[in-house]
C-alpha cells in the first residue's frame, strides 16, 4: 500500500473515531450547571415581573433561554414531582412573582434557605405563566 | 345582635366561597415515551392549576420551555422541532370532572373521578376524556391521572430519522396539590 493512501486511511480511522466521540458526547449532554454560568441579565423580581406585566411579548423575546439573575424575598418553598424544589420570589402583596426551579433537590433543609429571606438566584428563564418561571436554577447568595 | 348575627354568617359564606377553589402553581406535568431504541421523558414542576369544586372545572397551563429532561439534546429537539415553543409557548386543558357528585370534598379519601375538556397543545386543541383521581386531604385537594396522546393528533411531526426512538403514545402524567385559594 502507498504511503500516501495509508495515511489518508488512518486520517479517515481517525477523523470519524473524533465524530463519533464528538456525536455521543453530544447526545448525552447534560443540561448546563449554572453554578459557573455568567447571567446575561442581573435584577430584582420587582423589574423583571413588571417588564413582562407591561409587555409579555417583548419580555418574551428578551429574556427566554437566557440566564438570569434575580433577587428577591422567598414567599414560599415547596419540593413538587419527585425531586424538584420549587422557590417563588415574591414581593409581599403582589399576585406575581418569580418561581424557580431546581433540579435534583428534594430536601429544601440540605440547602439551609428559609422563607422570608432575601436571596439570588440564577437559572433559565422560559417565560411567564401567572409568575415568571426560571428552570436549572442555583443559588447564588 | 342582628349585626353579630349578619357578620357571622357574612363571615362563613366568605369561608365557603374561598374554600371552594383550590390552586398551585407548583404542579407536575411529565410525559413519557418508551421505544426499544431509548426511553424519554420530560418533566414539568411549574404546572398552574385551578380546580372549582362547585362546578367541578379545572384548568391547567404549563409553559414547553419548563419541560425538563435528561440530555440537553432532547430539550432541543423538544423545543425546536417537535412542539415548536417558540410559536406555540402554552400548552392548557380546560375541562369538567363529569361525575363531581362522586366527590365529597369535605371527607378526605380517595376519589375515582372522569375529567372531560380540550387540550391545546402545538396549537392544536383535541376534546380527551380521561380517568382520574381526586384526593381529599387535611390540606387541600390532590389531582392525579395518566393518559396518552399520540403526537399526530397535535400536528407534531417526527422525522423520519427518529421516527423509531419516539413511542406512538406518548404517556402523560399529571400530579398536583392544591391547597384551598
Amino acid at each position: 500500500m502507498k504511503p500516501v493512501i495509508r495515511n489518508l486511511l488512518i486520517l479517515v480511522v481517525i477523523l470519524g473515531v473524533v465524530g463519533g466521540l464528538i456525536g455521543l458526547y453530544m447526545y448525552n449532554k447534560k443540561s448546563p450547571d449554572l453554578s459557573k454560568a455568567k447571567a446575561d441579565f442581573t435584577l430584582n423580581i420587582t423589574e423583571l415581573v413588571s417588564e413582562f406585566n407591561q409587555d409579555e411579548t417583548s419580555a418574551s423575546a428578551k429574556y427566554i433561554d437566557k440566564i438570569v439573575e434575580v433577587t428577591g424575598p422567598m414567599s414560599a418553598i415547596e419540593v413538587t414531582g419527585e425531586t424538584t424544589m420549587n422557590v417563588t420570589l415574591a414581593d409581599e402583596g403582589q399576585m406575581s412573582g418569580v418561581i424557580c426551579s431546581f433540579q435534583d433537590i428534594a430536601n429544601p433543609v440540605s440547602v439551609g434557605i428559609n422563607k422570608g429571606e432575601t436571596i439570588t438566584v440564577r437559572g433559565i428563564c422560559s417565560g411567564m405563566l401567572m409568575d415568571v418561571l426560571l428552570i436549572d436554577c442555583v443559588i447564588v447568595k | 345582635m342582628k349585626t353579630q348575627i349578619l357578620l357571622t354568617v357574612f363571615i362563613l359564606s366568605a369561608f365557603t366561597i374561598n374554600a371552594q377553589k383550590f390552586m398551585t402553581k407548583n404542579g407536575y406535568i411529565g410525559f413519557f415515551s418508551h421505544t426499544p431504541m431509548e426511553d424519554i421523558k420530560g418533566d414539568n414542576n411549574q404546572v398552574a392549576s385551578i380546580l372549582d369544586a362547585s362546578t367541578g372545572e379545572i384548568v391547567f397551563q404549563a409553559l414547553m420551555k419548563s419541560f425538563k429532561f435528561e440530555k440537553a439534546l432532547m430539550e432541543e429537539h423538544f423545543n425546536e422541532n417537535y412542539v415548536e415553543s417558540e410559536k406555540f409557548p402554552k400548552s392548557t386543558f380546560k375541562g369538567k370532572i363529569t361525575n363531581l357528585s362522586d366527590v365529597d370534598f369535605t371527607k378526605t379519601g380517595v376519589y375515582k373521578v372522569t375529567v372531560e375538556g380540550e387540550l391545546l397543545i402545538h396549537g392544536v386543541t383535541q376534546n380527551i376524556s380521561t380517568p382520574g383521581e381526586i384526593e381529599i386531604t387535611g390540606d387541600g385537594v390532590k389531582a392525579r391521572s395518566k393518559f396518552f396522546i399520540k403526537p399526530e393528533d397535535y400536528k407534531i411531526e417526527i422525522p423520519s430519522v427518529v421516527r423509531e426512538n419516539i413511542a406512538k403514545e406518548i404517556t402523560v402524567t399529571v400530579d398536583v396539590n392544591m391547597p384551598p385559594m
